[in-house]
């Protein structure tokens, strides 16, 4: 390969398109489940807002968790890579935790007639968000400082302890709450069953393409930063 | 069954723009990586 080529070729490269192509077979195939299944006796045809909803939910846990991997990673054998992944997870996770509330409040004013609650469960859903939002903030203010990454690893292991508290709102509100409960076996009717695991596994398809995309895309400007460096100080020495 | 349409709209469509967005981010940042004179497909 020539010195000042595009690198290409990489994994994620030769990944890039089947796991498009995955994506979009998972996607159609999702959507397909959710016009057959049936509709709810109590809510009707709203209550499939739950098929895009509570998968969206889970790829932003799994956002935020690959979040705090990717920090405990990069502490433990400080490199670039995995503050990369933290960084790109965490991008993904919140545009996924805000379509949990855009989703959710559209969903809200179908059934409980009005847009917001400040109930528990969705009071820690847009503190999950801030948590995240405020990492991304804090990323984008202080770019390409190590110390800051170091800093974000630990914020972003630290906010991963909201994801619980998310989850278990409802356990933890003890009935004071407008908002379902979690999904347990059997809690979903006849039919339903497969529209709700192909959400799970296209939304997880989603993200993780997605995160995959974006760690890729970090890479290359990080190479192409390291290159324009190179050429001024190549400029500045001759 | 407007609620339902917009919930799925947004739920496919902000990540389907989203990783449009990165691919645009992606082909640009290959361009400018690319030596100047050569072609994506050369030959």
């Amino acid at each position: 390969m020539a010195m000042n080529a595009a690198p290409s070729g990489g994994l994620a490269d030769r990944l890039r398109v089947p796991s498009g192509l995955l994506l979009g077979v998972l996607a159609l195939l999702w959507l397909g489940s959710v016009v057959r299944a049936p509709e709810d006796q109590m809510q009707g045809v709203i209550q499939k807002i739950l098929y895009v909803h509570v998968p969206v939910v889970f790829a932003a846990y799994l956002g935020f968790f690959l979040t705090a991997l990717g920090g405990a990673l990069f502490l433990w054998r400080d490199d670039e890579r995995y503050d990369r992944l933290a960084r790109s997870a965490a991008e993904v996770g919140v545009l996924f935790c805000t379509l949990v509330l855009v989703t959710g409040p559209i969903w809200a004013r179908g059934t409980w007639g009005r847009w917001w609650s400040w109930d528990l469960r969705l009071t820690l859903t847009l503190l999950l968000w801030f948590v995240y939002l405020a990492y991304l903030l804090l990323r984008g203010f202080t770019e390409s400082s190590h110390r800051a990454a170091r800093f974000a690893a630990v914020y972003g292991i630290v906010g991963v302890l909201t994801i619980p508290l998310n989850y278990f709102a409802i356990d933890l509100a003890a009935g004071r709450t407008l908002h379902p409960e979690n999904l347990g076996r059997g809690s979903l009717g006849a039919g339903m069953g497969w529209p709700f695991a192909l959400g799970l596994a296209t939304a997880a398809a989603a993200l993780l393409h997605l995160v995959a995309r974006r760690v890729e895309l970090e890479g290359l400007r990080e190479e192409l930063i390291r290159r324009r460096a190179g050429a001024r100080e190549g400029a500045w020495t001759t | 069954m407007d609620y339902l349409i917009a919930a799925y709209a947004l739920g496919v469509g902000a990540p389907l723009l989203y990783g449009l967005h990165l691919a645009r981010q992606r082909r640009a940042v290959h361009r400018a990586l690319r030596p100047p004179g050569t072609s994506r497909n050369p030959g």
